[in-house]
């Protein structure tokens, strides 16, 4: 009678602690699925950051490119003369840069008088 | 003794309905943030795509518009044609760029030797030299040319969205305006022997 009792109680143990999760485990799964989630979000946040580093390089790129089809239209000399053959008329180098673009970015235009 | 014992058992499976109702709520709770972050992420996705897909349209004009516009007139000095005309949204060039050996032979005969640009439904459309009309860049609802001084030419492109962002009632347009300078639009130049 005793033995039939101490089976049926560590039955019973070995079939309370089987069934479900324990509170860790839900817990750990939890964190688990937040961390995923901010890391989605995260990754969004990067590529919509990213999307406007490109537009902005992009409005400076045209905005660049009016600035020297202006400067080409006027002729206007500016910068400093060289000349690429002796007696030649001079050539003016203007560089023109964008901060946006990064430092070590620019376009250098050579221009005549007119 | 036996009904005793299949009620002892009974009782130790299972779950009570205080533990089954805190194992719902708990799984709601965990689910419904899950699904909405899903349904943010899906949400601002969309609009991501439908921003890049506008700007990219946009972004690509200035590469072709360039690529056509700026050897307009060719300063042939025997040409016949004017190598620019401008209507408010419409633009007609005609460069001589492609003859034998790369080098102008004064017949507009090729593919985009003859060039006219007009926007229509929501389309940046080309026609080259008899053909029809073709889209060109979509989602260009705007098209404004306009000759400016020394020689320059304005073009003002408007691109808008597929169709409008979560959370915007209308398409979002974007702007930008590109200067050409028409070097070659005088013709200047004395007799050539191609």
């Amino acid at each position: 009678m005793q033995r039939h009792r101490r089976r049926r109680e560590t039955q019973r143990s070995s079939a309370t602690s089987s069934s479900g999760f324990t509170l860790i485990e839900v817990m750990v799964s939890l964190v688990f699925l937040m961390v995923t989630s901010m890391a989605l979000l995260q990754g969004l946040e990067l590529a919509f950051r990213h999307y406007s580093l490109a537009q902005n390089r992009w409005k400076a790129t045209v905005e660049l490119w009016n600035r020297i089809e202006e400067l080409r239209a006027t002729h206007s000399p500016r910068g400093e003369p060289f000349q690429i053959i002796p007696d030649s008329r001079p050539l003016y180098r203007t560089l023109l840069t964008d901060p946006r673009l990064g430092e070590h970015s620019g376009w250098e235009v050579l221009n005549s008088e007119k | 003794m036996k009904n005793k014992g299949a009620r002892t058992a009974g009782y130790s499976k299972g779950h009570t309905l205080v533990e089954t109702m805190i194992a719902s709520s708990i799984s709601i709770i965990v689910l419904a943030g899950f699904f909405s972050t899903i349904g943010v992420f899906q949400t601002e996705s969309s609009n991501l795509s439908l921003l890049l897909e506008r700007d990219a349209n946009l972004w690509l004009a200035p590469l072709l518009l360039s690529r056509w516009i700026i050897p307009a007139g060719n300063n042939r000095w025997d040409q016949a044609w004017s190598g620019v005309t401008i209507d408010t949204d419409r633009l007609e060039l005609k460069s001589d760029i492609d003859g034998p050996g790369g080098f102008p032979d004064s017949k507009l005969s090729s593919s985009f030797e003859a060039l006219v640009l007009r926007s229509s439904n929501s389309n940046l459309r080309v026609q080259s030299n008899r053909g029809s009309f073709q889209p060109l860049i979509k989602n260009i609802v705007d098209f404004k040319v306009d000759s400016k001084e020394s020689g320059l030419l304005s073009i003002r492109l408007t691109a808008v969205t597929d169709r409008p962002l979560s959370m915007f009632e209308k398409d979002l347009p974007e702007s930008t305006e590109l200067l050409f300078f028409l070097r070659n639009y005088r013709s200047n130049l004395f007799p050539e022997n191609p």
